[in-house]
């Protein structure tokens, strides 16, 4: 007990790394399901920027898929215009979104509660109505396609049955998952748990609480912008329902369905609602929607900490003596 | 620089500050000078202006007039989290701690703010070797170190009181100040919490507001007395007790206190 | 009548059918805290049944109407009763989840039983057509009607909660919840009884909407970010506030269509970011 430095473990990493090979292996197997695990992948990142933001620093954000649709247009954009390239371009995307997160946070973290999500509420909306109206630059309701990026790594061409794409996909997924995990366990992390817990007493411990905050909500714009520019780019298009409102409640409706402030909460909330999304919708074409709201309220009822906080009570019964998880 | 610090100044100089609140001048004309190594109280009745003192000295609150010196420097318009950065560090009157954090975790993240290092983003808190040596003889220094890596909302009151002070310490003060830190837990255990405070650094200074003047008396070397706002009295415990104004405005209210 | 003064009315018409349809959810929002993102869905309910009261039974207008008012408001008391009641201790987070999952729910609904066109409006005949109100000055009926009908009904509201004992209370536990219960008010009756004259105004609010926005199922997804709007413009939990708010945004809205049609909606948002960082607590601070 009293021997404070923490131990090295090897057993998640190895354990999560046997699952993600698992994954690439898949396409060995079978290639039905490639393009759904395509939207999972590309979904699960963009869930992950969101739990940084709310789960993490704690700001509320109605207002998400500004990112994500900048970063998506910004990587048609560059193929448009002959920058082909995929992995750069999906770094230039990320960053200009990232630029735009920085650019928004002073708004966005000048309010607070129902007034901080309203901001972003709004900057979203505002966003998706310039798009809207600037049919010349982003094809307006029609979106943008028609555009095709080189081979990755110069090796390896986006094929028709998604192979490419899908081990693409889940490779920045992987990056990007353990990049998450480092920064949560990290000083900066710590510090914006701390900063949502108690935002007084971490300024009297002399954080620059606003510029932590800020940092923080561009790099979650950054990752919901490499999640928009990965979408465009295994996709080939861009519809302007990458910007919606819709995009971004639902978004908030998957990282609340997986768990906030858990660190599976977004890889296991994106997989249960894509694939949810997809029975039922073959099930029900008309109402599936009507499905998903149910499951919705029966999480909020049966699970409330997401399905990652019940799978994590079935496990761990005991699990009030583990408190890593939970920090 | 030409405001470079001297040898000879305050740890913390306050000048002549003044703050109105509409009508109410809640805050009217006070200075205090607190050496190196001060052990300086203060004291005076409900609604003498203690708090909102307490808030210009660390910068949540802008005097009207006046000025405040950390250890040389001018820091009356620098901000709250700025001046804890310089040395000035407080502790909260209602406990205000991470409530889902451990106390090793909320200690290292103090220990990590200051030593610059919070914005880091690729090794864990807990790997950071020097910084878990630190904590780990801070929170054995305050006796929590059985307790320190349980969630702070599991621990008893009395404890988290300890945790705050932990917190301050952790932060290697020039200039602590702490607002009633034994507020809430019963005598006995608020004993304990100023021998952890005994045990400070000698070249800390320590200006505490506090109530109880048994306290007073065995922890100050100097009090300062306020009331309505303006300082009444200032000097050694025993002086100030023997002052007439002070038993006049402050003990017709608060009974025995300071005669015990 | 063109141009400016048309915008005014039409605006000041269109302000009045967002506040009966918010109002109901600023008072959720001040008094039970909850985040009722689906309080949208009360409006669709007295929209649809008054389609099925007047449209398809043949009822009058004028009957029909207020009977939809008073249908919604009945769900919505069981609705609180049965659900909401389940949420007042939650999160925020739980409640975005819940109630949203509640629209879903309840487009799949009313999608299966209505279909998922546009509904028809039926209006009376004494409400059809121009109105001159003085010469060369004609307004639509129906607008006329509406604005009357509005400022009659936001006068009740007020009255109800600044003169009445029940108004009172509201307003005692919308300030302090347990001290209210302390003196003897009975906060479960309250909220319902509150809960459920919130979603019946909004019924009232969907259902004379019908022949100026239109009805189908997805409106309480159309319009949630007009109502959330409204009710963070106005401040949470006060009357005046939503009334002001839903004004500004009625004829900034169609002040904006009228005059820049090329800017959509852009105009209304930029303006509520720009009210929102000016004043973070509403136009009207609650005391």
């Amino acid at each position: 007990m009293s021997d404070l430095h923490s131990s090295i473990s090897w057993r998640r990493p190895v354990a999560e790394a046997a699952v993600l090979a698992a994954l690439a292996a898949l396409p060995l197997v079978s290639q039905d399901y490639l393009l759904l695990l395509t939207q999972v992948a590309v979904l699960a990142l963009f869930t992950l920027s969101l739990e940084l933001l709310v789960g993490q620093a704690g700001i509320l954000s109605l207002g998400h898929a500004a990112f994500f649709g900048i970063g998506a247009y910004a990587a048609a954009f560059l193929a448009l215009a002959g920058w082909e390239e995929p992995i750069s371009g999906l770094l230039i995307a990320g960053g200009i979104a990232g630029l735009a997160g920085l650019a928004m946070a002073p708004l966005v973290l000048r309010a607070s509660g129902l007034t901080q999500l309203m901001v972003t509420l709004c900057l979203g909306l505002m966003l998706h109505e310039a798009a809207s109206r600037g049919r010349d630059w982003t094809g307006g309701d029609d979106g943008l396609s028609g555009f095709l990026n080189s081979p990755v790594l110069g090796l390896f061409e986006f094929d028709l049955f998604g192979v490419t794409g899908y081990l693409y996909a889940l490779a920045v997924l992987g990056i990007c998952f353990a990049a998450f995990t480092l920064m949560r366990a990290a000083p900066f992390g710590t510090a914006l748990r701390g900063i949502r817990q108690n935002p007084v007493r971490m300024a009297a411990l002399g954080t620059p609480v606003g510029a932590r905050l800020a940092q923080a909500y561009a790099l979650s714009a950054a990752m919901a912008g490499l999640a928009g520019a990965l979408m465009a780019e295994t996709t080939q298009s861009v519809a302007l329902e990458a910007l919606s409102f819709q995009r971004s409640a639902e978004v908030l409706i998957v990282l609340i369905l997986g768990g906030v402030g858990s660190r599976y909460g977004a890889l296991i909330g994106a997989a249960v609602y894509v694939l949810a999304r997809d029975w039922l919708s073959a099930l029900s074409p008309e109402y599936w929607l009507g499905w998903l709201g149910l499951l919705m309220m029966a999480v909020v009822l049966v699970a409330p900490r997401g399905i990652a906080g019940l799978l994590a009570r079935v496990r761990l019964p005991r699990a009030r003596a583990k408190t890593e998880d939970r920090a | 620089m030409s405001d470079g610090a001297r040898l000879n100044d305050y740890a913390l100089s306050v000048e002549d500050v003044s703050i109105r609140f509409g009508a109410l001048q809640a805050v009217d004309g006070v200075s205090l000078q607190l050496p190196a190594g001060a052990r300086h109280a203060l004291i005076g009745p409900n609604g003498a202006g203690k708090s909102t003192f307490v808030g210009l000295i660390t910068g949540t609150l802008r005097p009207d007039s006046g000025r405040v010196l950390l250890g040389g420097h001018d820091v009356t318009r620098t901000g709250f989290s700025a001046r804890v950065r310089r040395g000035l560090v407080r502790s909260f009157q209602v406990t205000s701690l991470f409530a889902e954090m451990s106390a090793l975790d909320s200690v290292l993240l103090a220990i990590a703010e200051r030593e610059g290092r919070s914005a880091r983003m690729l090794r864990p808190l807990g790997r950071y070797g020097a910084f878990v040596d630190e904590a780990g003889e801070i929170l054995r220094s305050v006796g929590l170190i059985g307790v320190a890596k349980r969630p702070v909302s599991d621990l008893a009151y009395g404890q988290q009181r300890v945790v705050e002070i932990a917190l301050a310490l952790a932060a290697r003060p020039r200039v602590l100040v702490l607002d009633e830190p034994a507020a809430g837990i019963p005598a006995g255990e608020s004993t304990r919490l100023f021998e952890v405070l005994e045990g400070l650094p000698a070249e800390v200074a320590l200006l505490f507001v506090e109530h109880d003047m048994h306290l007073v008396r065995r922890f100050a070397r100097a009090v300062t007395v306020l009331a309505g706002g303006k300082v009444l009295a200032e000097g050694t415990p025993a002086h100030v007790a023997a002052d007439p104004a002070v038993q006049d405005a402050y003990l017709g209210r608060r009974g025995a206190g300071l005669h015990a | 009548m063109s141009g400016l003064p048309i915008v005014l009315f039409d605006g000041t018409v269109y302000g009045m059918l967002l506040f009966l349809m918010s109002v109901g959810l600023s008072v959720t929002l001040g008094l039970m805290g909850v985040v009722n993102l689906a309080h949208g869905s009360f409006a669709a309910i007295g929209g649809f049944a008054s389609v099925v009261l007047v449209h398809r039974l043949g009822m009058p207008f004028l009957l029909g109407v207020p009977l939809a008012a008073l249908i919604t408001a009945a769900i919505g008391g069981v609705l609180e009763a049965v659900l909401f009641r389940r949420l007042y201790r939650r999160g925020p987070l739980d409640q975005v989840l819940f109630t949203i999952g509640m629209v879903y729910v309840w487009i799949a609904v009313s999608t299966r039983i209505w279909g998922a066109g546009q509904q028809p409006a039926d209006l009376p005949a004494f409400l059809q057509g121009q109105i001159a109100l003085w010469p060369g000055a004609e307004v639509g009926a129906y607008r006329l009607f509406l604005l009357i009908l509005g400022g009659v009904l936001a006068a009740g509201i007020f009255f109800g909660l600044e003169r009445t004992r029940f108004g009172a209370r509201v307003r005692a536990a919308q300030s302090d919840r347990d001290m209210a219960g302390g003196v003897g008010i009975n906060v479960d009756r309250l909220f319902l009884l509150s809960f459920a004259i919130g979603a019946g105004l909004a019924g009232a609010g969907g259902a004379l909407a019908i022949p100026v926005i239109g009805l189908d199922p997805s409106f309480p997804l159309k319009y949630l970010a007009f109502f959330l709007i409204v009710v963070s413009l106005g401040g949470p939990g006060t009357v005046t506030g939503s009334l002001v708010a839903a004004l500004i945004v009625g004829i900034v809205d169609v002040a904006g269509k009228y005059y820049l049609p090329g800017a959509g909606g852009f105009l209304i948002y930029a303006l509520v970011v720009a009210m929102l960082i000016w004043r973070p607590q509403g136009l009207v601070a609650r005391t």
